[in-house]
């Protein structure tokens, strides 16, 4: 099953091998579902009209976020524009929960990648493990690295990007430093926020990422450097 | 004073050190430890010179110990008040990194990234332990004075940046928008993928 989607204002990429069309139909309510209720687009969703009374699944993301901001020393911010936003983390994490679902319904092969954040488990209809290229952060049809697995969290930020603009919560301006920072780990939802915040802390982010226990990473500078965690399973090494 | 601690890795097989930089050497090291320092380091750096073809010590830009209009000794004598190094800020460049026989030369690490800039270190091994370690590049307000110390956990290394097409499944990227999506690698796979 190979289906597209655009959904939570950006688009989501199903890969599931061997399974039936209408598992697609249930991954698609899923997703609707996090639209509707985490939309900052939206005026009538949870998140636009959240007045201290959450939901469980927004009570699950806001513990969540709440000890994301902590891990990172206040960088992941989900109220750095003003506004609850947790869409730094929303995302990432519906694609987790995406993914977890697939693996108890016996879909132990999938790809599940919305708007660049992918989670990844068994293998591809090809019979080998997936391989993730991550985006050149100035070339938008290249790739700077190439990571492969059979169980994978991939969460990239960048500045490139549009729509999605990522500040420094201590300085409410945009970070400099760092063009993209893609990491690798075992929860999308973690691995989101942790690259956002990285991107938030600018060069320092660098060594911060360094710190990460069961997160790989990448990152390229603005001044065109690439520098990647030990650890990082790279297809080329 | 301000220490700054670093890590390096991948040195050794396996091998993480921790170095600490101290920023005003001068403060608590007598001048006979200076010198020391400094006698240290010079004789590292020679026997870098003197062994950099044989051993894989790479000739990039941004591993020249010492970059086009240095005084060859003044920086690093690590005396109190003595001019520090400018940190090289050189074209992304590669590292070779081959097992380490016994009693070989020095070995250029990786550079790295820390919260007060790039830095990168050349090792000294001796049967299978390390030894010593030259300061190549350092921020610019950190000093020579290098001291090995425990081991730390790991940090990142640089490897060239370059674009490159490769066939793969499916593409990580800051990629929110449907727009962005239209013109991206990632639908251009979709459609081969659904067509």
């Amino acid at each position: 099953m190979k289906r597209v989607e655009h959904l939570m204002g950006t688009t989501i990429s199903l890969d599931v091998p061997g399974a039936p069309d209408a598992l697609g139909d249930d991954l698609v309510a899923w997703f609707r579902e996090v639209d509707d209720r985490f939309s900052t687009y939206k005026s009538d969703s949870e998140v636009s009209t959240y007045a201290g009374a959450p939901s469980p699944l927004m009570k699950e993301v806001l513990d969540r976020c709440a000890t994301l901001w902590t891990q990172t020393s206040g960088y992941f911010d989900i109220h750095a524009t003003g506004a609850l936003d947790p869409s730094g983390f929303v995302k990432g994490w519906s694609v987790q929960v995406a993914s977890d679902r697939l693996l108890a319904a016996g879909y132990g092969d999938h790809c599940v990648n919305a708007g660049g954040d992918i989670c990844v488990r068994g293998r591809s209809a090809s019979g080998a493990p997936w391989r993730i290229g991550v985006r050149h952060p100035w070339i938008e049809d290249q790739l700077c690295c190439v990571i492969t697995g059979t169980d994978l969290a991939v969460a990239t930020s960048g500045v490139y990007e549009r729509g999605h603009h990522v500040v420094d919560p201590f300085t409410a301006k945009p970070p400099s430093g760092l063009r993209s920072v893609t990491v690798v780990g075992p929860d999308l939802g973690d691995a989101d926020a942790y690259a956002t915040a990285a991107l938030a802390m600018g060069t320092a982010g660098l060594a911060w990422l360094g710190t990460l226990s069961g997160y790989e990473s990448a990152v390229v500078t603005d001044d065109r450097r690439l520098f990647h965690s030990p650890g990082l399973p790279l297809a080329d090494g | 004073m301000r220490r700054v601690i670093l890590s390096v890795t991948g040195l050794v097989a396996g091998t993480t050190l921790l170095i600490s930089l101290k920023s005003a050497p001068g403060a608590n090291r007598t001048p006979q430890q200076i010198e020391e320092d400094a006698a240290r380091v010079a004789a590292l750096e020679a026997a870098a010179a003197a062994s950099a073809s044989p051993t894989p010590v790479p000739s990039g830009p941004g591993q020249t110990p010492k970059p086009p209009g240095q005084t060859p000794t003044p920086g690093r004598t690590a005396g109190p008040g003595s001019p520090t190094k400018p940190p090289t800020n050189p074209a992304p460049t590669t590292t070779t990194k081959k097992p380490t026989p016994p009693g070989t030369g020095p070995i250029m690490g990786d550079s790295v990234f820390t919260e007060f800039g790039y830095v990168q270190v050349a090792i000294k091994v001796s049967k299978g332990k390390i030894t010593d370690v030259i300061a190549i590049e350092l921020p610019a307000d950190e000093p020579r004075s290098i001291t090995l110390s425990e081991r730390a956990g790991p940090i990142l290394r640089e490897r060239a940046l370059a674009a490159q097409s490769a066939d793969i499944d499916s593409v990580s990227g800051a990629t929110w928008t449907s727009e962005a999506y239209r013109t991206s690698l990632q639908s251009a796979l979709d459609k081969a993928g659904l067509g």
